[in-house]
């Protein structure tokens, strides 16, 4: 390694601690390790102005930045209270129906949206139902923070990691449909499966007032009809062109961007609240971290590493994608995914450069990280958020439950991954 | 001044007073806040009907922005065993918010704005040590204003 190696690695090792110890804001520290990285790279002269420009990929960030907006003008018409309400009342109040129901609804809905927003906004509903119902809210709100995670790994837009990895490795929207969507359907069968077992009991109770659930009035939850049905047929033709996006050659960014565009031209919603919505801090934390990733990418550390695991995955690429999955669910079960993901992106490309298949490792990575996210309250934001909610109910969600409950969620769908990995990996070698 | 249409009679309780000791007062003096005093009547905290409510009240009206399509409660508007269990353990101490009180010499424009500012409908009255010597309600320091108004409006 050379000087400025070892310099780059150590900022990097600095910026990813000062992250991941949570005793600064992640942006904060993320902005502060992106300006260090490009000040000792023009000081040394392994990193460039230029080429920390061009390390920040904005197709990641528009594509982000075109579902935030759809997603908070949604938000703001109640659709997600209007269709948690129709859905519980189709299920007249039994829990089973209701845990299945619910927990489907949240996958659906976090396929194509943001897995925290669907969960923010559905367990208070979720939570108003079963106390209504005199029921243990838990299996529920369980369902919707794993299913949410789960969901979100079926699609392009359905978590940030998908995004990264998707706009890095050139994968469409209907190629992550065709190759994870499969996957994830077992995993949400599976992750139903296996909560039912867990919380058999909970789930066997028996409801009260059922009558005042089906009292509930979901159209009165509905601010704005006429804005919603314009939001839905934008996102629907959002959808639409991101399935033709091979035949179009449209990057997805400029679909999603053009997509917020044209819901704020026809739905006319407050933009100054709406803009004041979108999660800022989160787009600077991605813009940043690329940044920095860029100055370890060009100063050539990443390049070792992916000189040094080479061998691993030319030999036995079946067993370096497993490797990668779990390596992945295990990292993501403790830390924020995307870090990690940003991180992963220039050793994938460099193996990919060396001549080996470096489809399946992306695949593995995407599943890795979205599932792992599962194994401990802190895994990921939606977990994060839906154990905040509970906190303030009479029926909080302790770490105890989580690692009951989610935990074993995690390893069965990591574990139906790796099996229908080994089962079609020659599709899995495909784009 | 509010001195002037403060109620002198004050219902207060103390720092130990229980849940359900209050309710009973809340009750049969028809009264909607509870001034909490030391033992040198210092007034030290208010409880006010929704902190005395607030065991009772379901959660998902704290995390939600809008109940209007909750149109009934069912099972919820009766009183619960296991919220009667944990509302026996709660003394005034555990329930009263920081005191919003003024002296006897506050203008009625002025009490009348910090309740509005406070969202409180009852204000206490204290004296220069702390000690609580009154309360006036929205409404006896409105009617106190107003009166000076149909007392003009007369007049011309």
């Amino acid at each position: 390694m050379t000087f400025a190696q070892i310099v780059a690695a150590s900022i990097f090792v600095a910026t990813f601690t000062m992250i991941l110890s949570e005793r600064l804001h992640r942006t904060i520290a993320a902005m502060a390790g992106a300006t260090i990285m490009l000040g000792a790279g023009m000081v040394l002269g392994f990193y460039t102005q230029q080429e920390a420009l061009a390390s920040i990929d904005f197709n990641t960030l528009g594509l982000l930045l075109g579902m935030m907006i759809l997603v908070r003008m949604l938000q703001q018409t109640g659709f997600f209270r209007y269709v948690a309400i129709l859905v519980a009342k189709r299920t007249k109040g039994n829990p089973l129906l209701l845990f299945v129901a619910l927990g489907t609804l949240t996958t659906v809905l976090s396929m194509f949206l943001d897995n925290v927003t669907t969960v923010v906004l559905i367990a208070p509903v979720t939570i108003l139902i079963a106390e209504i119902l005199g029921i243990n809210p838990i299996p529920m709100l369980m369902a919707e923070a794993l299913l949410s995670d789960t969901g979100g790994v079926a699609t392009l837009v359905g978590d940030p990691p998908n995004v990264i990895i998707g706009s890095a490795a050139g994968f469409s929207f209907l190629s992550f449909l065709t190759h994870l969507a499969p996957i994830v359907v077992v995993a949400w069968l599976v992750a139903l499966s296996v909560l039912r077992f867990i919380f058999r009991r909970e789930l066997g109770e028996r409801p009260s007032n059922v009558a005042a659930l089906m009292q509930l009035d979901a159209h009165d939850g509905l601010h704005d009809r006429a804005a919603l049905r314009k939001i839905m047929i934008t996102l629907g033709g959002v959808i639409v062109l991101f399935l033709f996006q091979d035949i179009l050659h449209v990057a997805p960014g400029v679909i999603a961007l053009g997509g917020a565009a044209a819901a704020l031209l026809w739905a006319r919603p407050d933009v100054e609240e709406t803009l004041r919505r979108v999660e800022w801090s989160v787009l600077l934390f991605f813009g940043a971290l690329f940044v920095a990733t860029g100055g370890l990418a060009a100063s050539g550390v990443l390049e070792l590493i992916a000189d040094r695991i080479a061998g691993l995955a030319e030999a036995n690429l079946l067993g370096a994608s497993l490797l990668m999955l779990w390596v992945a669910a295990g990292l993501s079960a403790v830390i924020d995914n995307i870090p990690f993901t940003i991180a992963m992106i220039p050793v994938i490309e460099r193996l990919g450069q060396l001549g080996i298949n470096a489809v399946p490792l992306w695949w593995a990575l995407a599943l890795g990280a979205g599932f792992g996210g599962n194994g401990t309250p802190i895994g990921s934001t939606a977990n994060v958020v839906t154990v905040a909610l509970s906190e303030k109910t009479r029926t909080p969600i302790t770490t105890r439950v989580w690692m009951h409950s989610g935990f074993p969620v995690m390893l069965a769908t990591c574990l139906v991954a790796s099996l229908m990995f080994i089962l079609f990996f020659g599709w899995m070698q495909t784009r | 001044m509010i001195g002037a249409c403060m109620k002198r009679q004050v219902v207060a309780v103390s720092p130990t007073t229980t849940a359900q000791e209050a309710a009973c007062i809340v009750v049969s003096n028809r009264v909607g806040t509870l001034p909490v005093v030391d033992e040198l009547g210092v007034l030290v905290g208010v409880v006010r009907l929704e902190d005395l409510l607030q065991v009772f009240m379901p959660d998902f009206v704290a995390l939600m922005d809008n109940i209007d399509f909750v149109h009934d409660f069912g099972a919820l508007e009766t009183l619960r065993p296991q919220d009667l269990l944990e509302a026996a353990q709660l003394t005034m101490r555990d329930l009263m918010q920081p005191p919003v009180a003024v002296e006897r010499t506050c203008g009625l424009l002025r009490a009348f704005a910090t309740m509005a500012k406070h969202e409180i409908r009852d204000l206490p009255v204290v004296n220069a040590a702390g000690a609580l010597v009154g309360i006036a309600s929205r409404v006896d320091i409105a009617a106190a204003f107003l009166a000076a108004w149909t007392q003009t409006g007369s007049q011309t």
